[in-house]
């Protein structure tokens, strides 16, 4: 089953305006995964595969928790340090984010592949791996969503970044939010920076984020509108009128 | 009987002392343990030192190999940190291939020093012969907070080296170590250290033992350098903002204190100190 959505962020053009790069997603890509989505933020795509929660080695698995696995593909070449580094940020952002207590003993196996690298990867990876585990059913404590922003050497800051802009950049900055309280729960900033400088960058990217969640909200209504049993689960008088405004682009 | 609970219930066990606000080991809950810094330790060095975190001990030594500069960088040399987290160091490495945390954390070390020092400083003869400076960073006790102390030992290994003089031989153009010459010190653009706190409970705890961290909820990582300004941040765990201003804070505090002790060690060369 393929959906995709293309979703142009709206967000009023003024002095302070945060250009986002278009975010289009694909769910249910792979047909033998519990879940799995493909998300593309302008030339930056990454699919990521979910197997979960499945057995696991006994020398491995955990009495109380579920172990989360790991591994990502680059685009070419081998593995290499880097590949660990991003593995490990998906790993933090599940234990940080799904009911690991929900499944004891037994593991959820994440697979990310990134197709191509246009920059911000880190945080388009971060997307698709939370779309994924809403397509696999696994529970979560919310939903969470990734930015990525760049300092240039002019000291603009430039969001949501192509592969360029994240060359000539003098510091990187990719947060990761939960989508309740807006709560950080995943920082990777690298680069000479003060701490005032990554406050403000923090409470800024919520805006960027807030994007992210409400596309999130579009890709999973424009799924279920398609899917049978949901449909036949809502009351005949809500099904025309009701669903139709929800998924009207706001704004 | 202690034993068998914090084994059966180490979250309790936890709980029972943070309760009474203190740590296991007997620190206040924002305590740091005593930290020591030994440094000019390895003589077969360019520049070594020895940082002790309580009983994690960490060796780093920075050894110097000529290379070939890369053709995109003529004039540029190298700098190589490696973090080792041998079988020795604690029960839980197993032979084979290195654990997740040493690959971890040697490539946040190689973020950490990409503009450390300037790598032209280090070319000899340009396009043919540069200095490859390998800072290898070896845990010998691993109890916790491995990186705090691997980022010390190398700005602190770093700082107190002193490159060779080399002579360049006219007729064969082969480049040797002039072992009369006199020795210049690494310029560091600046000295960075490493502070981590744990979070337990929504409560945090600077510094975590090895026990700290098997329980943690999540983790923030920050290097500061000897200006105050962040270098790398690394977070992994649901932060409120106002807990993660206070954190960053503290932290910075922190850095000041281990950066002083730093710096009054390597004035003395040949000398240890020891400050909590």
């Amino acid at each position: 089953l393929l959906y995709t959505i293309k979703f142009e962020p709206m967000l009023a053009p003024d002095e302070n305006s945060i250009r986002v790069r278009p975010i289009s997603s694909e769910l249910s890509v792979l047909s033998n995964c519990d879940g799995s989505a493909r998300v593309k933020q302008g030339n930056s795509s990454v699919m990521v595969g979910i197997w979960g929660p499945v057995d696991v080695r006994p020398a491995k698995e955990d009495p109380e928790r579920c172990v989360i696995e790991t591994t990502v593909k680059a685009a070419t070449g081998h593995g290499s340090p880097l590949d660990a580094m991003l593995e490990e940020a998906l790993k933090l952002t599940c234990e940080q984010m799904v009911i690991l207590t929900a499944h004891p003993r037994t593991s959820i196996q994440v697979i990310a592949h990134i197709e191509s690298e246009d920059g911000s990867v880190v945080s388009v990876m971060q997307n698709a791996l939370c779309l994924a585990l809403m397509v696999a059913g696994i529970p979560m404590k919310s939903m969470f969503g990734g930015v990525t922003c760049v300092e240039l050497e002019s000291g603009e800051l430039a969001w949501d970044p192509t592969a360029d802009e994240e060359e000539e950049s003098i510091a990187k900055f990719s947060f990761v939010y939960e989508s309740g309280a807006r709560h950080v729960v995943h920082v990777q900033s690298t680069g000479e920076s003060t701490v005032e400088q990554q406050l403000l960058i923090l409470q800024k990217g919520r805006q960027v984020v807030g994007e992210v969640f409400s596309f999130y909200r579009e890709s999973f209504e424009k799924l279920l509108r398609k899917d049978v049993k949901y449909q036949m689960m809502l009351p005949p008088i809500i099904k025309g009128e009701v669903l139709d405004s929800l998924v009207e682009p706001q704004g | 009987m202690a034993d068998d609970f914090k084994i059966a219930q180490p979250k309790q066990y936890q709980r029972l002392f943070l309760k009474d606000e203190v740590r296991p080991d007997g620190r206040a809950v924002t305590g740091c343990r005593e930290v020591k810094i030994h440094v000019n330790t390895v003589s077969s060095a360019l520049g070594s030192a020895m940082v002790c975190y309580g009983n994690t001990r960490v060796i780093a030594g920075v050894k110097g190999r000529f290379a070939e500069p890369t053709i995109n960088n003529p004039n540029s040399g190298y700098l190589d940190p490696n973090v080792m987290l041998p079988m020795l160091c604690n029960t839980k490495y197993r032979p084979g291939m290195p654990p997740d945390a040493a690959v971890s954390m040697s490539h946040k070390l190689s973020v950490l020093t990409t503009d450390i020092t300037d790598l032209m400083e280090l070319c000899i003869v340009p396009g043919k012969v540069a200095w490859c400076l390998y800072v290898d960073v070896v845990c010998v006790n691993d109890d916790g907070n491995v990186f705090d102390a691997a980022v010390l030992a190398l700005s602190a290994a770093l700082y107190n080296t002193r490159l060779p003089a080399t002579h360049v031989n006219e007729e064969t153009q082969l480049v040797s170590v002039d072992k009369e010459g006199e020795k210049t010190p690494l310029v560091m653009k600046f000295l960075p250290v490493a502070v981590t706190v744990s979070i337990f409970d929504g409560i945090s705890l600077p510094d975590p033992t090895e026990s700290e961290e098997d329980i943690q909820s999540g983790t923030v990582t920050c290097c500061i350098d000897d200006s105050s300004k962040i270098r790398a941040l690394w977070v992994a765990a649901t932060l409120a903002d106002d807990v993660m201003s206070a954190t960053l804070l503290y932290i910075q505090k922190r850095a000041a204190v281990l950066l002083s002790v730093l710096k009054k060690v390597s004035d003395r060369h040949n000398t240890s100190m020891s400050e909590t």
